[in-house]
């Protein structure tokens, strides 16, 4: 009889424990995270026992779990924990590649440029450094002067793929600028291991075939009743097209009436 | 040399039974078969993850094995009076030391090459690789052990076992931040430049040991930086050893 009390006492015990602990995780999803100190790679060194290249793996992970762990609204220690990373092990290429990458999508365009050009600073034997750094100056900077120079140092890289040579060759001589994009988003896409970065590059992809779509629609339309519809909301009245596409970046459009090109509303 | 021998081999044993090396050794199997998670979770850098977390784990477990067994190693003896025992037969204080020495060591290695086993299990299994450079790594981790391990019986044959075993951690943070420091000191005057310099060749220097941050990217090991650290491990181990040896016979045996 005592045993089956003191089973229950404990079953008691451990069900109270098991609420206490449910109880504190709502309560801590209510508290806002605070930003996280990040230390710079001169401490670290001093304290790791020469273990920097553990170190930069736990920034490493750590930038990843802060990136995408939803922890932050802003990102703004992203580049600290990437910077970190890159100085505890220099040879480690994916944070300059990443950083190149992401960083702009959380407006620090600035860092990211810093830190692929460090990268590069440092020898590091990797494509996708020039690659990335490239489609950052012309997508976000519309630098082609840059975009060309990074992306014939992609193409000179040893052990850059061929999808990536052929970028670089045929950058500038497209004169469709949507075209030219898609084609470097594609070859991100193709090249890439890291599920984060394909999405990203899928989700470019997906937007420009979108709007190449529409256009495609909107030209068909006119040539039908003799103008280009005014959105894509009267496609669907219609009955041109059964829904909105559905944009990866949540982007709904209108038809520009000179040229039928697709706008974002 | 039988004596020595006889006493590493009860060393050896007595280690080899310590249930707290099981305990350690427990987690250092934990850490090193979850180092497939944090590879996997790091964006495509899976084997470089894997073998840079593996490596300084089976150097940080190794150092925590050495230091708890090392610290008690002579002291545990002066408490249970066996060393009278063992001092009173024909064996010298000096093979005394060298046996403990020799036995804890071994007892160590053994360790390391079953943390290496699994290390090249989970490279081999996720990177579908042999990391055979990772050998030299696990050679150099040795050879600073031995240092390590001269060091806390350095220390335990003068001090209490907590005290030895935080003086020996503090020389092992010094050795490792000796390059640091004397970068750093570069910029300064020139009594703290000499200053720095001598403390660099006084305290162990044990930077030269760690060859991990070149191997985790395909870098062979040069002969030099095999050699020298080689040479100055037994140098130093030998140094230690006499110094223990000294404080032992110090002792009011």
């Amino acid at each position: 009889m005592k045993k089956i009390y003191l089973s229950i006492c404990f079953l008691l015990l451990f069900g109270s424990l098991i609420y206490v602990q449910a109880e504190y995780d709502k309560n801590q999803k209510k508290v806002p995270n605070p930003e996280p100190f990040v230390p710079t790679a001169a401490v670290i060194k001093a304290a790791d026992l020469g273990l920097h290249n553990a170190a930069a793996d736990i920034a490493w992970l750590a930038a990843i779990q802060y990136f995408g762990g939803g922890q932050s609204r802003t990102f703004e220690k992203l580049d600290d924990y990437l910077f970190l990373a890159a100085d505890l092990d220099e040879k480690f290429a994916y944070p300059y590649a990443f950083g190149v990458l992401v960083l702009p999508g959380v407006k620090s365009t600035d860092e990211g440029i810093e830190i692929a050009k460090l990268g590069i600073e440092r020898n590091i034997p990797d494509y996708r450094i020039p690659y990335y750094l490239a489609t950052t100056y012309h997508v976000e900077k519309e630098d082609k002067k840059n975009a060309a120079l990074y992306f014939d140092l992609a193409a000179k890289t040893p052990g850059a793929p061929a999808g990536i040579k052929k970028v670089a060759a045929n950058y500038g001589a497209r004169p469709d600028l949507r075209s030219q994009t898609r084609d470097i988003w594609q070859g991100i896409y193709d090249t890439t291991k890291d599920d984060l970065v394909k999405e990203k590059a899928l989700n470019y992809i997906d937007h420009f075939d979108i709007l190449t779509a529409l256009e495609n629609i909107a030209k068909a339309y006119k040539d039908r009743v003799g103008n280009y519809p005014a959105d894509v909301d009267e496609l669907v009245n219609k009955g041109i097209l059964k829904e909105a596409p559905n944009d990866p970046f949540g982007f709904q459009y209108k038809f520009n009436q000179e040229n039928g090109r697709a706008e974002i509303k | 040399m039988k004596n020595i021998l006889t006493i590493a081999k009860n060393t050896f044993r007595e280690t080899i039974r310590d249930r707290i090396l099981y305990g350690i050794l427990g987690f250092a199997i934990l850490f090193l078969l979850s180092t497939v998670f944090f590879g996997s979770i790091s964006l495509g850098e899976d084997t470089k993850v894997i073998k840079d977390l593996g490596l300084a784990g089976i150097y940080i477990f190794s150092l925590i094995i050495a230091v708890f067994l090392g610290s008690q190693l002579i002291h545990k003896e002066l408490e249970k009076r066996t060393i009278y025992i063992i001092l009173s037969k024909p064996v010298s204080t000096a093979q005394f030391i060298l046996g403990k020495y020799l036995g804890l060591l071994s007892s160590l290695v053994i360790n390391i090459a079953f943390m290496a086993i699994i290390y090249l299990a989970v490279v081999k299994f996720v990177g579908n690789q042999i990391d055979y450079l990772a050998l030299w790594a696990f050679l150099l981790n040795i050879l600073e052990l031995s240092v390590f391990v001269a060091l806390t019986i350095l220390f335990s044959s003068f001090t209490a076992p907590l005290a030895g075993t935080i003086y020996a951690i503090l020389i092992l943070y010094i050795g490792h931040s000796l390059e640091l420091l004397r970068k750093a000191a570069e910029k300064s005057g020139d009594l703290v430049k000499y200053l720095v310099e001598a403390l660099y060749y006084l305290f162990p220097n044990l930077e030269k040991f760690n060859i991990r941050n070149f191997i985790v990217y395909g870098t062979p090991p040069t002969v030099a930086q095999i050699i020298y650290p080689a040479l100055y491990s037994v140098l130093l181990t030998l140094i230690l050893l006499w110094l223990a040896n000294l404080c032992l016979k110090k002792r009011d045996l």
